[in-house]
C-alpha cells in the first residue's frame, strides 16, 4: 500500500521510485511462485516426551485380567524410561475401554492431553496359550496407527509386553525398539575387599536375572555374539586371564584357543565368525582375530605399544581399537585387516574402550580427564565427540541395538560404595539407574532377540 | 631547608587561594535547547514487509516499470482465489477391523492405516481451477486505464500476477512478526521425533477457517515417501501432523484472511539435531 501511494504522489523521488522501487515490487509477484499459499518452515521443536495413555489390557476376572494389568505396567514403565514417552496417570482417564474392537472415544482422550491409546486385550485360548492383542491409536490423527497380536505361553507374558512395546516404540519414533532386549553383566556381592563376580543375566529391564557362572573365578568383559546364544568374556583360571565362549541355554563353555601369552578384551565380529581380541605378550599387546571354526589365527596389529579394546564396525569392514603408540592412550580406526591405521581422538585426557554403535554412525568412548571419567560420542573420523555423562567412575559403554541408547556402570566412592548399572540415551538427556538386585559391572547389551 | 620549607608554604597558600576563586565561581552550564522530536508510531507490519519484499527481489531486477500496475493491483483481489475452499474429505469412515486372527505367533500388519493416509485428496486438485480461470478475461473487464501505456502483455505475466494477489496486497500479508507468532505457537506444539539418525524434513499443506481452525485435514505433500522414506519418515509425518492437529485453532489475524487460508509448512529440525 505504501509503495503505491509513494508511486503517484511523489514528485522528486518519482523517477528513483520509478527505476528502483517499482521493479523490485514487480520483480517480488513474479518470484514468487505461482502457487499463493503462503510457505512457513517450523526449524524449531520441543523434545518433551510424547503424552500416551496405556490401559489395562482387557481380560476376564481372575489370570486373563491380572495379566492384563500385569502386561500394561511393563509397557508402561519400558516407554516410560526411554525417555521418549510420558505415560499418563490412569486415575486421569475418562473414557473406559469395554472393547478394543470398537473405536474410542477420541475426544475424551484429547481432554486429558493424551496424544496416543494403547488399548489391549488378553484371552486364554482353549490349548492353554494366552492370546494378547493391542491398538495403538493416533488420538489427534483419530485412526489406528498399529495392532498386533500375540499367542504364547502364559508365563512369557512379560517377553510379549516387551514386543509390544517395541512395536509402540517403532511406529512414533521411526527407530527400532530395545525393549526385547537382554543384559549380561557381572554380579559383584560380598564385602568390598572379596568380591564374589558371576556372569549373570537380566531383561533389559532388570527383571528375570539369572547366574551364568558359579562365582569361583574371576569374570569380566562379557560381549555378547550377534546372534545372542553366545557370549564372550575373561576369566582368570590359575591367575591367567583367558578369553572363554559360553553358550547361555546350555551353559557349556570352552576356552578360545591355546596361547602362549594372556588374552584380553574379546568381541564377537558382527557375522559371528570369528571373535577379535588382544594377546599380551611381555609388556606388548596386539591385536588379533580367531575364526571360530577353523580355529585361524590373524595378527592385525604390530607395534611396540598396546593396542587393545577391539570393535567392529556394524558393517565388519573396519575395527576401532585403543593404543598408546602415540604416548597417550587414544582411539584409532582401521580396515579390518589391519591396513590404514590412523588416529581418531584428539582431544584432552586420554581415551579408551571404543565401541562401535550398531547403527554405524558414533563410536562410544571412556575418556580420562582431570581425574573425571566421562562417557562420550564421536563419529567414526573423530569428528563431533560429545560428552554423555561424567562422573567418579563410569565405564564400560555398550550400546542397545538401535544405537540410541548407551548402557555402562558407575563406581560410588566409600566402604558401602559399589558399581552399578546406568543408562544414558545418545542425547545426553535422559540418563537413569538400570534395576539390578546386587552390585553389577561389565554390562553388555544383546543384539534383539530373534 | 628553610627556603624548602617556606616554599613549599607558599606554594600550598597560592593553591588553597586559587582554590577559593575557583570553585565557588564555576561556569554554568549552557542549557541547550532541545527541539521535540516529532514521533510517529508506526505499525510493523509496514516495516517488515518491505523489508520481505525486497529480500524476495532482489534476483530479478529485469522487469521495466510499468506504471499502470498499481491500478490493477489493487483490484484484482476479491476473484482469484479459486481454491476450492477445502472441501472437507469425506469423514473418516474409520471402523475398526477385528485384528485378524492368525495362528502364527507373530504379527499381522494393521490394515487401517494405510488407507486413511491416502485419503485427503481433494486439495491435490487445486492447481488445475486456477489453470482454467482466465484472469486476464476479469482483468481486461476491470482494468479501466487505458491499455495504450502498457505494452501487449505476454499472457503468462498477467496470469502469474493475478495468481499471486496475496503477495501484491501488503495490506494482507502477514508481518514477519505475525508468522513469527505462528511459529511459536507451532513449536511449541510440535515433539521433534527422535529416531532418524539423518533429520527428515516434511512438507504439510493445511488449509484453514476463518477462525484459525482447520477447516480440512492437514494434507501430506510428498506421500510417496509414505512407501519409500520408511519407518522414520512416517514417524516424522506423524509427528508434524500430531503437532498441527494438537496446535489449531492458530491465533492467526482475522482481517488477512486470504494470505493465511492455505499454509505449506515445512517441518525441517535441522536445526535442533545439527549440533
Amino acid at each position: 500500500m505504501i509503495d503505491i501511494r509513494i508511486v503517484r504522489s511523489g514528485m522528486a523521488v518519482r523517477s528513483l521510485i520509478a527505476k528502483f522501487l517499482l521493479p523490485l515490487v514487480m520483480a517480488a509477484a513474479f518470484a514468487v511462485p505461482a502457487r499463493a499459499a503462503l510457505q512457513i518452515d517450523i526449524t524449531q521443536g520441543n523434545v518433551d516426551p510424547l503424552p500416551i495413555a496405556i490401559t489395562d489390557f482387557l481380560g476376564a476376572e481372575g489370570q486373563e485380567g491380572k495379566v492384563g494389568a500385569d502386561i500394561s505396567s511393563v509397557i508402561s514403565n519400558n516407554l516410560e524410561r526411554s525417555g521418549l514417552f510420558r505415560p499418563l496417570p490412569k486415575a486421569s482417564f475418562i473414557e473406559k475401554i469395554s472393547d478394543i474392537n470398537v473405536q474410542p472415544r477420541f475426544g475424551d482422550w484429547r481432554v486429558i492431553n493424551s496424544q496416543a491409546l494403547v488399548t489391549g486385550q488378553t484371552r486364554m485360548e482353549a490349548d492353554g496359550r494366552l492370546r494378547v492383542e493391542f491398538r495403538l491409536w493416533d488420538v489427534l490423527g483419530e485412526q489406528q496407527l498399529t495392532g498386533l497380536q500375540f499367542f504364547t505361553t502364559p508365563d512369557n507374558w512379560r517377553r510379549v509386553a516387551h514386543l509390544i512395546s517395541d512395536a509402540i516404540y517403532k511406529r512414533l519414533t521411526g527407530e527400532d525398539g530395545y525393549f526385547d532386549t537382554r543384559i549380561v553383566y557381572v554380579s559383584e556381592t560380598g564385602p568390598k575387599n572379596a568380591r564374589v563376580k558371576r556372569l549373570t543375566i537380566m531383561d533389559q529391564d532388570g527383571h528375570n536375572p539369572r547366574m551364568l557362572t558359579r562365582g569361583n573365578e574371576l569374570v569380566l568383559t562379557p560381549r555378547f555374539s550377534p546372534n545372542s546364544q553366545e557370549i564372550t568374556y575373561l576369566a582368570y583360571r590359575n591367575n591367567q586371564p583367558r578369553v572363554y565362549v559360553l553358550d547361555i541355554e546350555t551353559g557349556q563353555q570352552e576356552v578360545v584357543g591355546e596361547f602362549p601369552g594372556m588374552t584380553f578384551a574379546p568381541r564377537f565380529s558382527p557375522d559371528g565368525q570369528r571373535i577379535i581380541m588382544s594377546l599380551q605378550r611381555g609388556g606388548n599387546s596386539d591385536i588379533y582375530t580367531m575364526d571360530l571354526r577353523s580355529r585361524q589365527v590373524v595378527r592385525l596389529t604390530n607395534t611396540a605399544a598396546i593396542d587393545t579394546a577391539p570393535s567392529y564396525s556394524p558393517d565388519g569392514r573396519q575395527v576401532t581399537f585403543e593404543s598408546d603408540r602415540g604416548g597417550s592412550q587414544q582411539i584409532y580406526v582401521m580396515d579390518a585387516g589391519g591396513s590404514n591405521q590412523r588416529r581418531i581422538s584428539f582431544g584432552q585426557g586420554s581415551y579408551a574402550t571404543p565401541v562401535w554403535s550398531p547403527r554405524g554412525d558414533l563410536i562410544a568412548f571412556t575418556k580420562i580427564t582431570g581425574g573425571r571419567f566421562v562417557i562420550g560420542v564421536m563419529r567414526p573420523d573423530g569428528t563431533g565427540e560429545r560428552i554423555l555423562t561424567e562422573g567418579y567412575h563410569n565405564e564400560g559403554p555398550t550400546w542397545a541395538p538401535n544405537g540410541r541408547v548407551l548402557m555402562f556402570f558407575r563406581e560410588t566412592r566409600g566402604a558401602q560404595g559399589g558399581p552399578g548399572l546406568w543408562s544414558v540415551d545418545v542425547t545426553g538427556y535422559n540418563e537413569r539407574p538400570v534395576p539390578a538386585p546386587t552390585f553389577a559391572s561389565d554390562p553388555a547389551w544383546s543384539p534383539r532377540i530373534q | 631547608m628553610r627556603n624548602s620549607v617556606l616554599l613549599s608554604a607558599a606554594a600550598h597558600v597560592v593553591i588553597v587561594a586559587l582554590a577559593l576563586v575557583a570553585f565557588p565561581s564555576p561556569e554554568e552550564l549552557p542549557s541547550v535547547q532541545t527541539r521535540a522530536l516529532p514521533v510517529e508510531l508506526v505499525t510493523i507490519d509496514e516495516v517488515t514487509n518491505l523489508k520481505r519484499l525486497k529480500k524476495v527481489e532482489k534476483p530479478k531486477p529485469v522487469e521495466e516499470p510499468e506504471p499502470p500496475k498499481p491500478v490493477e493491483k489493487e483490484k484484482p483481489k476479491p476473484e482469484p482465489k479459486p481454491q476450492p475452499a477445502p472441501t472437507p474429505p469425506p469423514p473418516p469412515e474409520e471402523k475398526v477391523e477385528p485384528i485378524p486372527d492368525k495362528a502364527v505367533e507373530k504379527k499381522e500388519p494393521p490394515k487401517p492405516v494405510e488407507k486413511k493416509v491416502e485419503k485427503p485428496k481433494p486439495p491435490q486438485k487445486q492447481p488445475e481451477p486456477k489453470k482454467t480461470f482466465d484472469p486476464n478475461q476479469i482483468a481486461a473487464l476491470l482494468d479501466k486505464t487505458p491499455d495504450s501505456s502498457s505494452k501487449p502483455q505476454p499472457q503468462q505475466q498477467s496470469e502469474q500476477e493475478f495468481d499471486t494477489p496475496v503477495t501484491d496486497d501488503p495490506a494482507a500479508k502477514l508481518t514477519m512478526s505475525e508468522i513469527d507468532a505462528f511459529k511459536v505457537q507451532m513449536q511449541r506444539c510440535w515433539s521433534v521425533p527422535a529416531g532418524a539418525p539423518e533429520p527428515i524434513v516434511v512438507m504439510i499443506r493445511v488449509y484453514l477457517a476463518q477462525d484459525g481452525s482447520l477447516a480440512s485435514p492437514p494434507e501430506l505433500m510428498d506421500k510417496t515417501k509414505l512407501v519409500t522414506g520408511g519407518s522414520y519418515y512416517r514417524a516424522a509425518a506423524d509427528s508434524a501432523l500430531r503437532a498441527i492437529r494438537l496446535c489449531q485453532p492458530f491465533k492467526m489475524p482475522a482481517d488477512k484472511y486470504t494470505s493465511w487460508r492455505e499454509i505449506e509448512l515445512k517441518f525441517d529440525p535441522r536445526e535442533m539435531m545439527g549440533g
